[in-house]
């Protein structure tokens, strides 16, 4: 909301005469990169003649009302707040014996926001106009940035306890697909998740869920192309995420939900300041008979699963120099695989029935018998201690260790998947991998002039081990042959390193982002011989405000994306494709790509904004993932050479409080050529293949649209989503049907009852569409969506507010 | 107010749309006759006899096929007792 002193008639002939200037001084509003999760937010607080005024106090308060930071305005009347997190915000101005003037503004970390403000003495000013919302001026970044505020999330339906990557495939240039995955742009995961500045290192079981709970977030910033420098290692997109902090009252929520698939879902978030310290403590609980995407639509066989999430983070501003933030979480996952229920045995008494191919040409998945259990268990803690210290107004430094321990288990049940009814020759594993991670940032930034310069390194040392058992049957006894288990063990280290140097100088409506980021990874493998790779990454952006209301940018650079060297190994020992006694070879290589982006946004109205962007790369050694049978390991694998373009349309729409609405359709085209490493992985004939093919992971055409609708203490929210299809078939030389999908909300806030719920039913799959995310080429063979599910919410709000 | 009461109005629309499971969907993938002429590595390749399973008696058999290809709602979603009758039989 922005809230105007609409002046009297002497001012406003004043403020007339003042337009060209205001006008010209938007057009100046720069645009200028700074910290990950910092930016800043500058201005001139004025008199009605435009006089600067020297010491009016200016504060700064986040979308919670907590003030953020203070300070009185120079001789020339200016003000400058250096080193906040990105967000949401209200600056607010007062002045001896003068009005109070305020306006809200989003400020993004690729971006400075200069808002100017005019305090105006009582006599000028007639009456108060409060202005509705209206949409956000267009981002002046060099690359594509969308973000999300907590409101928006909130108002999603499942809200908080909707999965991050849920929230993440509704966003231009995403791809959804079963058990959570997004692809973005053409690429295969290579997601990099930031909490306040502080990078998430890969899990082991990233397959099944992501850990991130949304319940945690203030802020979203989502950047899927035209990376400045700061950024590397995981370019398919950055997630940054501005945690969620205490305020100054004591508030929180407690929740249940429940729903289709027997789900269950209790969750708790509070938080309040304890002097100095601010604590925000949150978790949930999960369970349901649906946990995983499942092999068919109906019936689902062995899909229940249990989670857990809990987090706490606590802040201290030291010194008024000095700010220390810690924060922990905890994330376990337990999950039954699920069985498809529409393979069936194959019959000894008539060896020459066999399963049939699909319409696709894919061969059936192998069959499982019903009784077996197995199952997924995961753990992962992640911890991280952040400090900043203001060098001075100018200046910061961001020192944050951190650590991480990821735990998976993959139990096949062998007793009973290999039993009686198992095809004969079926083998199965169980895989248990555990990874380590210790690292640090460290991010230095200061202002020159025009010039935001920024500098930094992170380190991230991987410790991990995998042990396996590979399990085979004895035909003859149609049983589990226990003498002829095979076990294993792979460690792996690796070091990855990496430094940058950035510069974002800001000329009028020119901004020209450089930089260049240099990243080492060094690998050791217990059964071959260590690997270094090194990689240079320079890249150039450049923003232009041809308007107040637009905003032109285009990028060029180069991205260095190293595999995941920890299951390299594992492959092919879990596939017995490498005799025991040999070695395994590590020839997995980086991905280097040759990128550029153009793109526009703008501002149609108060209500409006469109943006386009058009997007290219080509790729040496372009990675791809692969999963192993029936186990939840990923190995990466190279193409020689890889080729993506794609085309992005936005639109937002903002009226007034009652309505937001948002579309966006992407397109894209994605191949690789030629198998060039772990080619053990793969048949004569894939190797022989030279030839472009489509990735199995890139869908052509991708939609979303979303409206929601406000009135007093209603919303409803509706979400549509269109996709073409992922590939399919033995040379992925097809589609799976296409699907729309439409999701629902309703909430309700009983205001005037006791204890003040919020109740909301969300229906997912409207339409109950059957489709598939994937058939025969997924972790289980085939992966359906949900048919359409209903989940109730009763969401009570702790303390002062929720 | 006037939201509440839409609230309330939509309550039984919500109710009446959760979905009850139906008939199996895909559908089950009944077993083919192999084809002589497919070559190595062709799913619909014959296997080598050697990979037959001698030792299942043909009412063994009989009995897990049925069941397995049974696709009746109520048999496919009592997935255990479909394998527990299938092993009885052996």
């Amino acid at each position: 909301m922005l809230c105007d002193r609409t002046p009297g008639r002497r001012a406003q002939r004043a403020l007339a005469r003042l337009t060209p200037l205001l006008s010209l001084s938007i057009l100046f509003t720069s645009a200028r990169a700074h910290a990950t999760t910092d930016a800043v937010l500058q201005g001139t607080v004025y008199d009605e003649v435009q006089r600067p005024i020297e010491g009016a106090v200016v504060v700064l308060h986040d979308a919670g009302g907590v003030t953020v930071r203070s300070l009185a305005t120079a001789k020339d009347g200016g003000y400058v707040f250096h080193g906040i997190p990105f967000g949401d915000y209200t600056v607010e101005a007062s002045a001896p014996d003068r009005v109070e003037n305020h306006q809200h503004v989003r400020v993004m970390s690729a971006e400075t926001q200069t808002i100017d403000l005019y305090c105006l003495l009582p006599r000028f000013v007639s009456h108060v106009v409060e202005r509705p919302p209206e949409v956000k001026a267009p981002p002046r970044a060099t690359g594509s940035v969308q973000s999300l505020d907590r409101a928006a999330l909130a108002t999603l339906p499942a809200g908080e306890d909707r999965a991050i990557t849920d929230v993440l495939a509704t966003q231009a240039g995403f791809v959804g697909d079963a058990f959570g995955n997004v692809y973005v742009r053409g690429n295969h995961a290579n997601v990099q998740y930031q909490l306040d500045g502080v990078p998430i290192p890969d899990s082991v079981g990233s397959l099944f869920a992501q850990a991130l709970p949304v319940r945690l977030i203030q802020n979203l910033e989502i950047l899927t192309g035209g990376m400045p420098a700061e950024f590397g290692d995981r370019l398919a997109a950055v997630v940054n995420v501005s945690t969620r902090h205490a305020s100054s009252t004591p508030e929180g929520t407690a929740q249940v939900r429940y729903g289709s698939f027997q789900t269950v879902e209790p969750s708790l978030t509070y938080s309040r300041t304890l002097g100095p310290v601010g604590v925000f403590i949150g978790g949930s609980v999960s369970s349901s008979e649906r946990a995983l995407d499942a092999p068919s639509i109906t019936p689902i066989l062995h899909d229940d699963g249990e989670t857990a999430r809990l987090f706490l983070r606590l802040d201290a501003e030291l010194t008024p120099r000095d700010r220390v933030e810690l924060f922990a979480s905890y994330a376990y996952n337990h999950f039954q695989i699920p069985i498809d229920p529409t393979v069936v045995p194959l019959d000894p008494a008539h060896p020459e029935l066999v399963r049939p191919v699909d319409m696709y040409g894919n061969a059936s998945a192998p069959y499982v018998p019903h009784d077996t259990d197995a199952t997924e268990t995961e753990h992962e803690l992640f911890a991280t201690a952040s400090w900043v210290h203001r060098i001075s107004e100018r200046a910061q430094l961001q020192v944050a260790p951190f650590y991480k321990v990821s735990y998976g288990a993959l139990a096949s049940d062998p007793a009973h998947a290999l039993g009686p009814l198992a095809d004969p020759g079926a083998t199965t594993s169980d895989v248990t991998r555990r990874a380590d991670h210790l690292g640090a940032v460290l991010h230095f930034s200061t202002s020159v002039g025009g010039h935001h310069i920024k500098a930094g390194a992170q380190t991230d040392y991987l410790l991990g081990s995998t042990d396996f058992a590979l399990y085979t049957r004895d035909d003859a006894a149609r049983a589990w042959n226990m003498s002829a288990t095979t076990p294993g063990t792979d460690n792996t280290s690796a070091i990855l390193s990496g430094a940058y140097l950035q510069d974002r100088w800001d000329r009028g409506p020119l901004a020209v982002q450089m930089g260049v980021r240099i990243d080492e990874q060094h690998v050791a493998l217990a059964s071959s011989p260590s690997s270094d790779q090194v990689g240079v990454s320079p890249r150039l952006g450049v923003s232009l405000a041809a308007t107040p209301d637009v905003s032109l940018h285009a990028f060029a650079g180069v991205l260095w994306q190293p595999p995941a060297p920890l299951d390299a190994g594992n492959a092919a020992r879990v596939l017995g494709v490498v005799p025991a006694s040999e070695s395994v070879p590590y020839d997995v290589t980086p991905e280097t790509d040759l990128y550029g982006e153009l793109g526009v946004d703008g501002r149609a109205g108060a209500h409006l904004r469109l943006g386009a962007t058009g997007w290219g790369r080509y790729a040496w050694n372009q990675l791809d993932d692969v999963a192993i049978g029936a186990t939840n390991l990923i190995a990466n694998y190279n193409f020689r050479n890889g080729r993506a373009v794609g085309a992005e349309g936005r639109a937002e729409l903002v009226v007034g409080y009652w309505l937001s609405a948002f579309a966006n359709v992407s397109w894209e085209i994605a191949q690789g050529q030629g198998i060039a490493s772990a080619k053990f992985l793969f048949t004569p004939s894939d190797l022989a293949n030279t030839a472009w093919q489509t990735l199995d992971h890139a869908q052509t055409l991708t939609a979303n649209a979303g409206a929601t609708v406000r009135e007093r203490s209603a919303s409803f929210t509706l979400l549509g989503s269109y996709g073409s299809g992922l590939r399919t078939g033995a040379g992925n030389d097809q589609t799976v049907p296409a699907h729309v999908r439409i999701d629902a909300t309703l909430q309700y806030a009983f205001r005037d009852v006791p204890l003040h719920p919020t109740v909301a039913i969300d229906i997912v799959n409207l339409l109950d569409a059957h489709y598939a995310f994937r058939i025969a080429n997924g972790f289980v063979g085939s992966s359906y969506a949900a048919p359409r599910s209903v989940f109730l919410r009763l969401v009570f709000p702790l303390g002062g507010k929720s | 107010m006037n939201a509440r009461v839409l609230a309330i109005a939509l309550l039984p629309l919500v109710a009446s749309c959760a979905r009850d499971d139906g008939s199996p969907d895909p559908p089950v993938q009944p077993l083919v006759l192999c084809d002589t002429d497919a070559g190595a590595g062709d799913p619909l390749a014959c296997p080598p006899a050697a990979a037959i399973d001698a030792s299942a008696s043909q009412n063994d058999a009989a009995a897990s096929i049925d069941l397995a290809a049974d696709a009746s709602p109520s048999l496919a979603n009592d997935a255990g007792a479909s394998i527990d009758l299938a092993e009885g039989g052996g």
